[in-house]
């Protein structure tokens, strides 16, 4: 293995790296003003270049050779890990994009290397099968995670927020490590693939199952499942808009590809069964217990938000509700109906929260009374926000749909006897309220007047120049989530035969 | 051919969204009077085999999952296609004067047009899912923006009630792709479920469908949303939406578990039963015109539920054609009662008695003669065809149920021609009518008088000459697996 | 590694770091941190891991510490001293882990793996210096310099969240 080698394998994270180290130079030599916001100058070259950087990173994952392995995982490169590196590198271009908005962002250049540092967390932790460099991938992803989130230093949720999220963050942070030693301690094996056949030739000491559910405890932690959630609501609701969007969508799609790889690759043998009469103890019944308690939770606290970011935060606790149920599906179909949820959840809340950063820029805030009448201010913000929220809650012919269909057919083939039923039917009934809070948000932007003749803070024109791109971006969007409805064959056949 | 009126009405969807609102009624009038006449062509054509589910298109779709575009066409499916042709035209035609966003108003229109093409024409279940469910949010958007009393909560409730219904039929559709491994209606209905599986798989797939056809005690969604909505919505709702759950219970429910189906009918033709004479005597108590024909939609998709639940050929086909007339009556009774109302600002019972319509607005006083009349089951218009057919059916499996029955037709009779007189004719007791209270412009316009006319030859053409529709229907029937047991 | 030095290194590390929480001091609180650090150093050591237990107490317990009370002494935190524990809260924390805690013993007592004897740790040698440094440039190269732009971030997070801004 020659440093050559780990440089070509490893190009891609290099490259965002590199970015990084660009896009903050650039903000240290011209962003530096006596007060005041980042210039737009500063800001839009930073963009330009963190944009570049990052379809540059993408076009290199595609040359990169089908299959290899460096140090016994540490560095994978596969068809299925390419795949979500680069569905990683989409979500944080649109990111990139969309936090152009942010003008009352200051120290803009140190926020774009933190979106693309993030990037690189979650590069490593989709592209690596060793639970070291997961583990470093994580608090890598989490640190600049936290950073970001507590960056509007104007505002005082954005601190509260930030704080809340570090502190629960490296609480799991610890909890995971824990238990990843303890796996090390009893296997002598830090390789995910290497994990899985040791469990299942040795009688397993209850140690190993205290170390599972504790390494478990961090990735639930990341997907916001209940009771893990406490700091996601705080998180989107204070956050600066772009950030609670690259939570929700990229930091999402990269835990739950690991969590998959770690529970169907390395836990494999000691899944268990969670069917209705015939429980079988392992790590599936305790995922459909979260899974039943996310929706539960997530749906019936997300009724009375008045908050529309805390709304969908609570609302993301649902959905990864829904998505853990293709892990505790498992298998080949499992994992594929979850990743191609978790990636159309992920595009579609990168939409969502851009419109909401357009309504907050315009009416200084983002309460569910903020959006109200935005259908005669914005027939094209409204309109994509319609398409976003249809489909969170699963209506044809919206992307959302079709991964609810993919996510509880594989569920319900998975147990025998259709075991899982109950809890499909769960989810069913969890959709069926998460509907009316997502149409009464769609009732407020379409039927309500807004209120406030004179909104606090002064107005944005709406069509302004500089918001053209980034209102491009929300129509790509609310295009690509129409399409993926419609045309979900593509995605589905390249996740299938990216297992190989 | 018949598959164009997916696409026309889609596309005239998307271009009354876009095009200046000036041209949007165009668009939608353009693309209603399209799907009714590819309709009516369809139906009425030479050398069709409408005894089979004959296959139209079929495309793959999600090859990895098994899912396929594919449309087909029998008898039963032609003859809703046509009430939904019908139905829609007339719609549009009555909401010629919508001026509060034209644009969105059509669109949605449209849209609920088109997915329930959608749903008569599928024969994969995955597609006739999403159709079915497409019909919900436009519903939503109808009813809470462009409706009246109280619409924000009958929008809610019955987009609410539809999606748990829509849950339902989730749960059967899954379970049966899951069990049987395909998703085409065609392999699905040749596909032996186990009959432990079907017990209670039927219930909860038939349940699902019936809560949009208004089964008792699933029904108060109807009665509020259709006051609730604007009158083209109301149209809608009573003329195709709720024909959708019964459609689908009888091309999916029945067809794919004829074991449960067995096991469940009397309870079935139970609630049926209720819900006829139940809703008919609510009717009675209305005082809100829209309610009382909300309930009459209610009581007669009774009948509809009651002809499936007899699982004879006559039975069924009543039922498809009682779909077919209440389509086309409850559309026409919805649109007159919104006439009124555009014109009076009310509908509440009293106050009508007190203007004395029927001689300020002639017109719409002999259509809802008509339609009052083909309500109550008068010979000679389609309500009578077809519920006879359903009651001579029914006189074979559940005898005790058509004696119920006839005491619910007597209650209709009453409800209907007591809204009839209170609406139109007025406190007779004084002979005179209150100066202050009269309508100014009472008469109908012409487009009004074009959608009504359309309907009543509708209700009179299959009244007079039943055959027209039943030798279409009756093939298809025959060939259901669920009979044959 | 002799049970009696375990437990005590480790009942050491257990007490001053639950010292560093329910000190009202920070004076306090940071040396009972540097206290329980020497308690993880000796636990590395008692695994023949020197190498580690020396960095633990040069580096941690030794230069971090000394910047932590520097920039404690620098700051005035009265206001924290002042502030009084909040027993319930306190009971409660302590009720959830008393329970988890109670649980696990329980549930592990039950399992007749536990009845098992733990297998004997492999022999390593990782306290020489230079085997270390082959591996960190070697197999773990990787993690190694991922880490360095972890402390990156860790850095800009820390001058962008503390600075000042001009308004």
């Amino acid at each position: 293995m020659s440093y050559l080698e780990l440089l070509r394998l490893a190009a891609p994270e290099a490259i965002v790296v590199l970015t990084a180290f660009v896009v903050l130079t650039i903000g240290l030599v011209t962003g530096r003003r006596e007060a005041g916001d980042t210039p737009a100058a500063t800001a839009g070259l930073g963009a330009l270049v963190a944009a570049l950087g990052l379809a540059i990173a993408a076009a290199t994952i595609v040359r990169l050779p089908g299959h290899a392995t460096l140090f016994h995982g540490m560095l994978v490169v596969s068809p299925l890990n390419s795949l979500f590196q680069v569905i990683v590198l989409v979500l944080a271009f649109f990111t990139v994009i969309l936090a152009r908005g942010e003008r009352l962002l200051p120290n803009k250049g140190e926020y774009l290397a933190m979106i693309l540092l993030a990037t690189v967390g979650l590069m490593l932790l989709i592209g690596s099968e060793e639970l070291l460099m997961i583990f470093i991938g994580l608090e890598l992803t989490g640190l600049s995670l936290y950073v970001m989130t507590a960056f509007d230093k104007a505002s005082q949720t954005s601190a509260e927020a930030g704080l809340k999220y570090f502190l629960f963050g490296s609480m799991a942070s610890a909890f995971t490590l824990f238990g990843l030693s303890l796996i090390y301690g009893f296997t002598g094996t830090t390789s995910l693939a290497a994990i899985g056949p040791r469990l299942a030739e040795q009688a397993l000491p209850p140690l190993l199952f205290v170390g599972i559910v504790m390494t478990l405890i961090g990735f639930l932690f990341k997907i916001a499942a209940a009771p893990f959630h406490l700091w996601a609501p705080d998180a989107y609701q204070g956050a600066p808009v772009s950030t609670a969007g690259f939570i929700a969508s990229g930091s999402k799609v990269a835990s739950f590809i690991v969590l998959g790889k770690i529970l169907l690759i390395g836990f494999g043998p000691v899944s268990g069964s969670a069917d209705w009469h015939g429980l079988i103890a392992g790590w599936t019944p305790i995922l459909a217990v979260l899974s039943a308690l996310s929706i539960l939770i997530g749906n019936l606290v997300a009724l009375v938000q008045k908050n529309v970011r805390r709304l969908l935060a609570y609302s993301a606790v649902a959905h990864g509700g829904y998505t853990l149920l293709g892990l505790i599906a498992g298998g080949r179909a499992g994992f594929s109906a979850t990743l191609f949820y978790t990636t159309i959840y992920a595009v579609t809340l990168v939409g969502a929260f851009g419109v909401v950063g357009f309504v907050r820029r315009e009416n200084g805030g983002d309460d569910l009374a903020d959006f109200a009448g935005l259908r005669a201010r914005s027939p094209l913000l409204a309109g994509c926000m319609a398409i976003f929220l249809l489909s969170l809650a699963g209506l044809p012919p919206l992307a959302g749909f079709f991964g609810k269909f993919y996510l509880f057919s594989t569920a319900l083939r998975a147990g025998a006897n259709h075991g899982l039923l109950w809890l499909v039917a769960l989810a069913l009934f969890g959709s069926l309220i998460s509907l009316y809070y997502y149409l009464i948000v769609l009732k407020v932007i379409f039927l309500d007047e807004n209120a406030q003749a004179t909104p606090a803070v002064a107005r944005y024109d709406f069509e302004m120049r500089a918001d053209y791109l980034p209102k491009m971006t929300l129509l790509v969007l609310a295009g690509a989530v129409l399409l993926l409805g419609i045309i979900p064959g593509t995605l589905v056949a390249r996740i299938l035969a990216s297992f190989g | 051919m018949i598959a164009w009126t997916i696409y026309l009405t889609l596309a005239g969807a998307l271009l009354a969204l876009l095009l200046p609102r000036i041209l949007a009624r165009w668009v939608a009038l353009v693309a209603t009077a399209g799907g009714f006449g590819l309709g009516l062509a369809a139906l009425f054509a030479q050398h069709t085999d409408f005894a089979h589910f004959t296959t139209i298109v079929r495309v793959p779709w999600v090859p990895a999952l098994g899912m396929n575009y594919h449309l087909a066409a029998d008898g039963i499916s032609l003859t809703m296609t046509l009430v939904t042709g019908l139905t829609a035209l007339a719609a549009v035609l009555f909401s010629w004067k919508v001026e509060n966003r034209p644009n969105e108003f059509f669109f949605w229109l449209l849209l609920v047009v088109a997915g329930s093409y959608g749903v008569f024409l599928s024969a994969d279940l995955f597609l006739f899912f999403v159709f079915y469910e497409l019909v919900i949010v436009p519903k939503y958007f109808l009813i809470a923006i462009w409706g009246s009393t109280n619409k924000e909560y009958g929008a809610m409730k019955l987009t609410l009630y539809s999606f748990l219904g829509g849950a339902l039929v989730f749960i059967g559709i899954l379970v049966a792709y899951v069990t049987a491994g395909t998703l085409d209606l065609l392999q699905l209905t040749q596909f032996q479920f186990a009959p432990q599986l079907q017990a209670w798989a039927f219930p909860v797939l038939f349940l699902g469908f019936a809560v949009l056809g208004g089964i008792w005690p699933f029904h108060t969604w109807a009665p509020t949303g259709h006051v609730a909505a604007p009158t083209a919505g109301s149209m809608l709702l009573a003329g195709i939406v709720m024909k959708l759950g019964a459609y689908g219970a009888l091309r999916v429910a029945l067809n794919l578990f004829p074991l449960g189906f067995q096991m469940w009918s009397k309870w079935i033709a139970v609630l049926a039963v209720i819900g006829i004479v139940y809703a008919a005597a609510v009717a009675l108590r209305q005082n809100d015109l829209k309610f009382v024909i909300g309930y009459s939609s209610v009581s007669h998709m009774g009948f509809v539920l009651l002809g499936l639940a007899t699982a004879n050929v006559l039975g069924v086909s009543g039922a498809v054609l009682q779909m077919f007339s209440h389509g086309v009556i409850g559309a026409l009774l919805f649109a007159l009662a919104g006439a009124v109302y555009y014109r009076t600002h009310t509908r509440n019972l009293n106050d009508l008695s007190l203007m004395g319509l029927s001689r300020t607005m002639p017109f719409i006083t002999f259509a809802f003669v008509v339609a009052s009349a083909a309500s109550m089951g008068i010979p000679g218009f389609s309500g009578f065809a077809a519920e006879i057919t359903i009651l001579i059916g029914a006189w074979k499996t559940f005898p005790l149920a058509v004696g119920i029955t006839g005491l619910g037709m007597v209650l209709v009779a009453a409800f209907t021609l007591r809204a009839l007189k209170k609406s139109f004719f007025g406190d007779q007791t004084g002979g005179r009518v209150r100066q202050e209270t009269r309508v100014p412009n009472g008469a109908a316009t012409l487009a009004e008088k074009l959608g009504a006319s359309l309907l009543i030859c509708a209700t009179l053409a299959v009244g007079l000459y039943p055959k027209l529709l039943l030798d279409r229907i009756m093939p298809a029937v025959e060939t259901m697996r669920f009979l044959h047991r | 590694m002799s049970p009696f030095f375990f437990w005590t290194a480790s009942a050491l590390m257990l007490v001053f770091g639950a010292a560093v929480i329910i000190n009202r001091n920070p004076v306090a609180s940071a040396l009972s941190l540097v206290v329980s650090f020497l308690g993880l150093a000796a636990l590395f050591m008692s695994l023949d891991a020197f190498f580690l237990g020396i960095i633990q107490v040069l580096v941690y317990a030794g230069a971090v510490m000394v910047l932590f009370l520097f920039i404690i002494m620098l700051l005035d935190l009265r206001a924290e001293e002042r502030r009084r524990i909040n027993f319930v809260a306190f009971a409660g924390g302590a009720a959830v882990a008393v329970i988890f805690f109670g649980q696990l013993y329980l549930v592990i007592g039950h399992l007749h793996q536990a009845k098992l004897p733990f297998a004997p740790l492999a022999p390593m040698q990782v306290d020489d210096v230079h085997r270390i440094g082959l591996l960190l440039f070697g197999s773990y190269n990787l993690p190694f310099q991922i880490i360095g732009v972890l402390i990156l971030v860790a850095t800009i997070g820390v001058i962008v969240l503390s600075k000042r801004e001009l308004h």
